[in-house]
């Protein structure tokens, strides 16, 4: 195949340049691991917040905190608004267990069960009850996942019908006994308002506000809205009428402004890797702008002996193609090795490795053979159109 | 076209122009050229020699006049593709500083005309090889020019010139580089490819034993032709370098 001759001719005159070649190529390389690094990572930013986050995070929630919690008559102001679906509210007290391995905390949270999907984002609550039922009358609970089971050995430690003993702090310290009733699936940690599931005992809320406390308050009020649209509208209403001290918090605004935060930072990443593209696509355009000039003679040697305009000038971006490729697939591959070995810990059990899909591979093949082509085409239609006569004469 | 004028030059002209200077290189150069035949252009520096050579060769154009080669009217050819083939298929060029590519062997030397033509490797290999041993040097097949002698890379560079089989080698001072001992080789390639192959040969030389190899010798000076010797009148020519 005569390509295949063409690339072995290129092939042949880099390799004698070999300085200049590898220098080329490993321009190309570092651009290729910057850029696609950049991409990946912002791929991986995006998987987390769009598979995780928005799930997790319940986008039609607004979560309302602080001050000196919410009375019944609080979330009663907060239903009323005009968009809003449902509000409830949540009370939350911190606990100990005493567990074989010795005493852990644990977040006692008061809740009505069919709230339970909504507040820790799961779709139902079949998803969440893993064995038992989500029946949460009186003293009966629901522990999370990392309570009943070692999260060592994943050996039920505790079961349905069992009891569990917890101890709350603060002004009305005392231990309650608790009877299991339900036993939670794995969520994989870190949710909604700072609560983890799956470090958290479900409870009924008549029996917090009895045996608990008597003051019928909640810490935290979350207010469902029909439509994420109306979400901005609604937090200036809930602040109008929240009590003092109150802080809002929306999901969806958050999001929203992390994603923006990523896309810019993805973008401006990539923006500096392009540079890195574009430095070795000058220093391709002025080595083989070098090399026309040094090979004068040879070009002439070849047209003399009947290579026409486009075979030289193929000849030419043969070799920036070659450059391209060999340094867009070591890239490549010490990206994929860095994507799988280097992690960047977020939110503290996460940890962020970059995501080199279809998409960012093909880019970061693509990008630097198509800039580095066009780099290279005009001093190799320079190589393609002199005068052979001029060419051969050339000292 | 009949094989007398197998090469037809015809009032070619070569005027060059740099800004005021015009430099007139051919003024009417017309003669033509049997095929198979040996002929050499001789004449001083500056003469047009090499220009003439060009333009045959389809590598430069004439200002004026036109050159036939095998009844093509190569000098009306412009486009690319046509005239690399008419120079691939008809013409092997010899140069006088021979012209090879350093990095290559002498085999992958002679290859290189063979490859835009689509010439599949093995079959590549086998007419440079075959070429290689025309000129004698099937045993340096490997070697690059630079462990070569002068006179052996000049055969190099006519194995190159005859790899494809053309029709008309065009030699420009060949043996302008090299000793007599090495230009006799060179000469006895030149015949051998005339007489046994049928090649024709057009020859610009310096050296004035070489016209015996030669049926004609075309005299060039100040772009014209002076005249044109068959071999009865070489005594003729020599006596007239000699009075010099
Ligand atoms: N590109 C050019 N521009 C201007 N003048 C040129 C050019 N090429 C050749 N000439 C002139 O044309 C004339 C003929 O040149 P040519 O090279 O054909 O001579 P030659 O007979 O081959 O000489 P030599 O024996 O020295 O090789 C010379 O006067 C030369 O200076
Ligand atoms: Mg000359």
């Amino acid at each position: 195949m005569k390509l295949y001759d063409y690339a072995s001719l290129s092939f042949a005159s880099l390799k004698e340049r070999k300085g200049r070649t590898i220098g080329a190529i490993l321009g190309v390389m570092i651009a290729v691991i910057a850029l696609s690094l950049a991409l990946g990572i912002g791929q991986a930013f995006q998987n987390i917040f769009e598979e995780r986050l928005e799930r997790t995070f319940l986008a039609n929630s607004i979560f309302v905190t602080g001050g000196k919690g919410f009375t019944d008559a609080d979330l009663a102001y907060f239903g009323n608004i005009y968009g809003v679906r449902d509000v409830f509210g949540v009370a939350v007290r911190n606990v100990r267990i005493a567990q074989q391995k010795g005493e852990v905390t644990a977040t006692l949270i008061a809740i009505d069960p069919r709230w339970i999907p909504q507040f820790i984002g799961v779709n139902s609550l079949q998803d969440f009850i893993e064995e038992g039922t989500s029946d949460i009358k009186g003293l009966g609970v629901i522990v999370g996942n990392d309570l009943w089971k070692d999260p060592d050995t994943g050996t039920k430690i505790r079961d349905v019908g069992e009891i569990v003993t917890v101890s709350v702090a603060g002004r009305s310290a005392r231990e309650i006994t608790f009877y299991i009733v339900g036993l939670g699936a794995s969520t994989g940690g870190f949710r909604g308002m700072g609560a983890n599931p799956d470090n958290s005992i479900f409870m009924d809320p008549d029996a917090f506000f009895t045996y608990i406390t008597k003051r019928r308050v909640y810490n935290l009020a979350v207010v469902v809205v029909n439509n994420t649209e109306d979400v901005k509208y609604i937090i200036d209403e809930i602040r109008a009428v929240a009590p003092q001290g109150s802080r809002i918090f929306s999901p969806v605004a958050m999001i929203q402004q992390v994603s923006i935060f990523v896309t810019s930072l993805q973008t401006i990443l990539a923006l500096i890797s392009s540079v890195g593209i574009g430095v070795t696509a000058l220093w391709v355009f002025d080595s083989m702008t070098i090399s026309v000039v040094q090979r004068t003679k040879e070009i002439g040697i070849l047209k003399a002996i009947g290579y026409r305009s486009r075979d030289i000038l193929l000849l030419f971006l043969l070799e920036a193609i070659f450059i391209s490729l060999i340094g867009s697939i070591a890239g490549l591959t010490v990206s994929m090795i860095i994507s799988n070995f280097v992690g960047i810990p977020i939110f503290g059990s996460m940890v962020l490795k970059a995501d080199l899909t279809p998409t960012i591979v093909f880019l970061a093949v693509i990008l630097p053979i198509l800039t580095n082509v066009f780099a290279a085409f005009f001093p190799s239609r320079r190589a393609a159109n002199l005068n052979p006569v001029e060419a051969l004469r050339y000292e | 076209m009949s094989d007398k004028e197998f090469i037809l030059i015809e009032n070619v002209w070569k005027i060059y122009k740099m800004d005021t200077i015009v430099q007139e290189a051919l003024k009417g150069v017309s003669f033509t050229v049997k095929k198979g035949e040996f002929v050499s252009i001789m004449g001083p520096s500056g003469s047009g020699k090499s220009t003439l050579l060009n333009i045959i060769g389809g590598l430069d154009k004439p200002s004026k006049g036109y050159v036939e080669v095998a009844g093509l009217r190569i000098t009306e050819v412009s486009n690319d593709a046509e005239l690399s083939r008419y120079r691939n298929e008809m013409i092997g060029f010899v140069f006088q500083l021979f012209y090879l590519i350093p990095r290559y062997t002498a085999l992958q030397n002679v290859e290189l005309p063979l490859i835009p033509r689509g010439v599949p490797p093995s079959k590549r290999r086998e007419m440079a090889l075959k070429a290689l041993k025309i000129v004698g040097l099937e045993g340096k097949a490997n070697s690059k020019p630079n462990q070569m002698s002068g006179g052996e890379q000049q055969r190099v560079a006519i194995a190159r010139a005859i790899v494809g089989n053309p029709k008309v080698i065009l030699a420009d001072e060949p043996t302008g580089n090299l000793d007599s001992k090495s230009s006799e080789v060179i000469m006895e390639v030149f015949k051998k490819l005339n007489k046994e192959l049928g090649v024709t040969i057009i020859m610009v030389t310096h050296n004035l034993e070489l016209i015996w190899y030669c049926d004609r010798v075309i005299r060039l000076s100040d772009g014209k032709v002076i005249k044109i010797y068959n071999k009865e009148e070489y005594e003729e020519l020599l006596e007239t370098f000699i009075k010099r």
